[in-house]
This record gives structure tokens, sequence and C-alpha cells, in this order.
């Protein structure tokens, strides 16, 4: 039984490793960075550019991270002449092509901030996709 | 038929140049809106009016400290547009921010979270909702609260119009500033009525 259970245990880790693995080869990230925001606001928005090389679609279904008590996936719509920011299921990061989270448009959302904010320290934040596959990038937090 | 060809040729050229000339005297001329005027705030350095920002250009932006994407990059881009002008130049112009949320801004917030993005920058509070709300039409500015699925009613969050303007030293709106505009824009505004 115990040694069943460390072989699950092992290939668990080897599925995982696998997993990251792929997507680190079929994902591209870049300009990632998180909003400096003044200390009296507790919530503040996080960026980057996706590049799928694959011919495969990834979807975005999560984010974790220690900065925040709640951390999720938004964008911005335009209706009734004002933008309205609303919390997103997944973000689609379609097969040979390059989705940005930015500014006015899909964005990394993290409320209720639980550290100060400084400039130019990194923040792990773990992207977790539909699949079940993860990835943790180091995100600097900038002024922007 | 040469010489004609010729003739046509030179006439369709002059109205060309002409035309040009009436669409940029148009693109120069400034325009008029029908919305704008005076309006009293309190800020973090006491009541003022905008007629007080005379001597000066003036943005304003309509937000709130809380939002975490729309109003910072409003600020941000202002801050970048006007340090792109000579310096002589910068302190002729004047950033009002004005609260849609006085409920949760209060002047301390307002003053840490502009003076984030320029100490020049000025917070405006208005916390009568009738007096803000009789701003707010005069500007032509719409806001809703909303509170998200599965937060408390505390966790609301703001929809917004996300327009700026810019207003002249006669206090008069001069140009809609639309969200997403460059500073390199924003300072040819600016340029423009310096």
């Amino acid at each position: 039984m115990k040694k069943t259970l460390i072989c699950i245990f092992i290939l668990s880790l080897f599925f995982n490793a696998s997993f990251a693995s792929r997507i680190s080869q079929d994902l591209e990230f870049s300009n990632l960075r998180i909003r400096l925001m003044p200390a009296v606001v507790l919530n503040t928005a996080g960026f980057m550019e996706i590049r799928n090389k694959s011919s495969k679609d990834y979807y975005l279904v999560k984010i974790e991270s220690q900065l925040a008590a709640s951390n999720e996936l938004h964008t911005h719509i335009t209706e009734d002449g004002m933008m309205k920011m609303r919390e997103v299921s997944e973000i689609k990061i379609s097969a040979n092509s390059t989705t940005s989270l930015k500014p006015g448009s899909f964005h990394m959302m993290f409320m209720k901030l639980k550290k100060k904010l400084v400039e130019n320290e990194s923040e792990a934040v773990t992207l977790v996709f539909r699949s079940g596959e993860k990835i943790t990038l180091d995100i600097p937090i900038k002024k922007i | 038929m040469k010489k004609h060809l010729l003739i046509g040729f030179f006439v369709g050229l002059c109205v060309f140049f002409v035309g040009l000339g009436i669409m940029t005297f148009l693109n120069q001329s400034h325009q008029e809106y029908s919305i704008g005027g005076e309006f009293k705030a309190m800020s973090p350095k006491g009541e003022v009016a905008l007629s007080d920002f005379h001597e000066k250009i003036t943005m304003i932006f309509f937000g709130f400290t809380y939002c975490p994407d729309i109003c910072p990059t409003t600020l941000s881009t202002m801050n970048k547009a006007i340090k792109r002008l000579p310096e002589e130049k910068r302190d002729q112009v004047q950033v009002l921010f004005m609260t849609l949320d006085p409920k949760r801004d209060t002047l301390d917030k307002l003053k840490e979270y502009t003076g984030f993005f320029n100490p020049q920058f000025l917070g405006l509070r208005i916390a009568d909702e009738l007096k803000l709300n009789a701003v707010l039409k005069q500007y032509a500015v719409t806001y809703k609260s909303f509170v998200p699925e599965g937060k408390s009613a505390e966790e609301y969050t703001l929809d917004h119009s996300t327009q700026s303007y810019l207003i002249g030293k006669d206090g008069k709106i001069r140009e809609v500033i639309h969200h997403g505009s460059s500073p390199q824009h924003i300072a040819k505004l600016l340029e423009r009525y310096l």
C-alpha cells in the first residue's frame, strides 16, 4: 500500500513536471508587470503578453498568488457609454497567436492586497489552465 | 487638348489645396461644447472652484481611487503627457481628479492617491450626492454602482464613463480626451492651448 502511494506521488510529480515543461515550450510570456498603486489602494492589476507557439488553444482559468486575498481574471466592456470591469471565467490563448492582458482589456486582478506593493520587487503568480496545467511566473511590480 | 488637360490638372490641384487649407483651419479652430461650467468642490487644500484655475489649462477626470485600471491609467497618461511639455510650461497645467465615490474616498485618501501620480494633481470631493450629481450631469459623466457576484455590498465597484476634459483658461471645455489617448496626443492638445 505504502509503495503504491509513493509510486502515485512520484508519478504525479512526473506529470506535473511534464505539464509545466509543455507549457513553457508552447507559451512564451513577456512584458510581465503588476501595477504599482498608492498604498491607500488595496487592489491592483497585472498584465502580460502570452505568445502561444503551439497549434493548440490554451484557456487561462485561474490565477493564484500570495499578494492578494482575492485573485481574479477580469475584462472591460463598454456599455451605455461606461466602462464596466467584469470577472471572466477564462481567457482564451489562441493557437499560433499572441494574447495581451493589458490595461482596458483582459487583465489579472489582485483584490484585498495582503502585502505592500514595492516598486521593482517581484511577486510569484501561478497561472492555472483549463487542462489543469500550471506555471508560476515572477512578475515585477512596476509604475505603469 | 494637352493645354486643357494641363489647366484642368492645375485647377484640380488648386481646389485640393484650398480644401486642405479649410480642413486644417477647421481642425485648429476651437471647438465649442455645451457641457461643463463652474463648480465648487472640496480638495485637500480646502474648497476650490473651477474658476480658481483660470490662469491655467485644466484637465479634469472623474473616477474613484478603488478603480484598479481605468483611473490609474488615465492619471498616469496625463502625467506622462505633462512630462512631454517644456519644463517651464508644466506648471501651467492643472489636473483635477473628482471622485465619484465620496463615501470611500476621503480627502486624505485623495491626496495620497493623486500625489502618487503627480504632486501637483488635485483630488476633488463633493460629499453631497445631489450636488455631486448636478456637477456630473453638467459634465455628461455617468456612473453606476455594481456589486460583483459573491461580494459584499461594501465591495461595490463603479461602472463609469471614461472621458476627460481639457478646459481652457476661460473655463470652457475645449477638448474631450478619450480613454486610451496617448501621452503624445494629450501633450499636443495641451500645447495648442498653452
